[in-house]
């Protein structure tokens, strides 16, 4: 016996076998409520995410120290230094 | 597919849940019927089952209607079901279990009780990964043509038939290896 014949003797043997009777319709609502839920929490957290975030860069901004005073050497400097 | 379907998808897609509900009841017992492919568990059946229907109502919004919906639910059963493997091959080491093939093997067709055959059949297929277990099970078990099970697993029809060749010289290779000498090509 081949392992095709096994497999074909196999099946037509097992033909007759049937699985129990199962009943998933009345759970099925509450499944997919829970199945969605994850994806709800998962935007929550992102936005919230993102809200915090923003909030920290517009604070650090707003207390960000004014840029250091330059003297009027290092200002020439920073103009004529392209050119030599 | 039938009118109530269509009625039925219609409906669910407008926000009427029961009518989802009763699609679920309609189709239940077949798609349980696929899944006992799959698990000889009644608890991951059923378990099994929901994860078609959750996962067909999420994808419900694709459903063109070109095919029947017991077909389209099919397919995705199909998924499910080789999802539900390679989960399973990852968190379990199956041992070879074929204590019985001396036995099998011995007797008439008509003495094997056909959940007999079923539980023995599963066990054997249970031995290999879950590519070359689908492409037996859709081959033998679904008793599907090369171009049903192409379009059930979502293969190419070259790509099952070399599954199906590749899937059965393992198969071979195990039996021979755990001295189960019966098997000659």
């Amino acid at each position: 016996m081949n392992t095709d014949e096994l497999l074909t003797k196999l099946a037509q043997a097992a033909r007759g076998d049937a699985p129990p009777l199962v009943d998933v319709a009345g759970g099925i609502l509450e499944a997919i409520g829970e199945t969605r839920r994850p994806s709800n929490v998962l935007l929550w957290a992102f936005t919230a995410a993102s809200t915090a975030a923003a909030a920290m860069v517009a604070l650090a901004a707003l207390f960000q120290a004014p840029p250091a005073p330059t003297d009027a050497f290092s200002e020439i400097m920073r103009i004529v230094a392209p050119v030599i | 597919m039938e009118r109530s379907d269509t009625v039925e998808i219609q409906a669910t897609l407008a926000g009427d849940a029961t009518a989802y509900k009763r699609l679920v009841e309609q189709y239940q017992q077949e798609i349980a019927r696929r899944m006992w492919r799959f698990t000889r568990d009644r608890r991951q059946l059923e378990e099994l089952v929901q994860d078609v229907f959750v996962d067909a109502y999420m994808s419900l919004k694709s459903y063109r209607g070109t095919a029947p919906f017991a077909n389209w639910l099919n397919r995705i059963a199909t998924r499910v079901g080789y999802r539900f493997w390679k989960r399973r091959r990852r968190t379990t080491n199956q041992a070879v279990a074929l204590q019985d093939w001396d036995a099998f093997v011995a007797r008439d067709e008509g003495i094997v009780e056909s959940h007999e055959a079923a539980e023995f059949l599963h066990s054997l297929l249970a031995q290999l990964p879950p590519r070359d277990r689908l492409v037996l099970t859709l081959l033998y078990l679904e008793e599907l043509s090369v171009a049903e099970a192409a379009e059930r697993s979502g293969w190419s029809q070259s790509m099952v038939k070399v599954q199906a060749h590749r899937a059965r010289k393992k198969l071979k290779a195990i039996l021979e290896k755990s001295g189960k000498t019966a098997i000659v090509e």
